[in-house]
């Protein structure tokens, strides 16, 4: 199970990444050139910037959800990722970084407040039971580092 | 350009998150379901202990060659990633974790050995122009949490 100095870490190492991700597509020239995942580099940070502004503001409530209640089972995510990278498409792909990074500050710190208790409560991520830790782990941080790898490279290996 | 620092933190981060994820994947008792992209999570851990173990074997020869040498030339990337996962087939789950673990501490030591210089060095791989330490950045802790993110996911979000 993640501790919270492990979350703590891995969002600074997530706004770190973003930022040098960023420069890497600058100097590429590479943000609108589609990736072998189907996306653009510019629409998996819109992707990143959205999801994490979803777990800073419902994060929060998640934690009084019931311990099987499982957000992605009444959801389609697919067409979810799909509106929500559409309308920030007029962002600029510096405006997407600077969300990203505000907003893992605003999930790290609301992660500084939880207590090993609520850390450690056992909570539903599709289909998977997990604690609140290990969800935050995955779908915040693994997550984002899987989109940045993705934007990263021109051809899959 | 990735500093040694974020290099080093980049090599350790990726093995405690493998070994956290190993344990939800032994949770679930899902190592050999295949996920969407393909591999089992059995043969993702494999292919990330596989792709950490070259390095230290290959990486002389990538630091001295030239910046506009495509370093994956001649390279069948499929072959050797399906030669790699093969070679491991007959491990448990624990020794794989084991492995690759390992293997991040000798690229560790490989990386710990390198100048400032040769980190800054630029080269080509996948007709990418990089520093050798945003190259080592996207291959050894990008695409490593990347399959790592991939392995624990039963289902795609």
């Amino acid at each position: 199970m993640s501790t919270k100095q492990d979350l703590i870490e891995g969002m600074t190492g997530v706004i770190v990444e973003a930022k040098r991700v960023s420069k890497l597509l600058d100097e590429q020239g590479d943000w609108s050139v589609k990736r072998p995942a189907g996306w653009t580099p510019k629409e998996m940070f819109s992707h990143i910037a959205s999801v994490s502004e979803q777990i800073a503001t419902t994060g929060p409530g998640l934690l009084g959800a019931p311990e099987d209640f499982d957000f992605t089972a009444s959801t389609n995510v697919t067409e979810m990722n799909a509106r929500v990278v559409a309308a920030m498409s007029e962002k600029l792909s510096q405006e997407l970084t600077q969300a990203i990074v505000a907003n893992f500050g605003k999930i790290g710190a609301w992660v500084e407040t939880l207590s090993d208790e609520q850390l450690a409560t056992p909570k539903t991520f599709a289909q998977m039971k997990m604690p609140v830790s290990d969800m935050l782990g995955n779908i915040a941080i693994l997550h984002a580092h899987h989109h940045m790898f993705e934007a990263a490279i021109r051809t899959a290996f | 350009m990735a500093t040694r620092e974020e290099l080093m933190g980049g090599l350790q981060f990726v093995p405690a998150q493998a070994k956290r994820v190993a344990v939800i994947i032994d949770g679930q008792n899902d190592w050999e379901e295949k996920r969407t992209q393909g591999w089992s999570a059995k043969e993702m851990f494999t292919h990330v202990a596989v792709t950490a173990g070259m390095i230290p074997a290959m990486g002389a020869g990538m630091i001295a060659a030239p910046p506009e040498a495509e370093l994956t030339a001649g390279l069948d990337i499929a072959s050797v990633n399906a030669a790699g996962v093969g070679s491991m087939a007959a491990m448990d789950t624990k020794q794989i974790v084991e492995t690759l673990a390992g293997n991040y501490v000798k690229v560790s030591d490989w990386v710990k050995g390198l100048s400032d210089e040769q980190l800054a060095g630029k080269h080509t791989f996948l007709g990418m122009s990089l520093s050798a330490s945003d190259l080592l950045m996207t291959l050894l802790v990008l695409h490593s949490v990347h399959h790592v993110y991939e392995a624990q996911l039963a289902t795609p979000v």
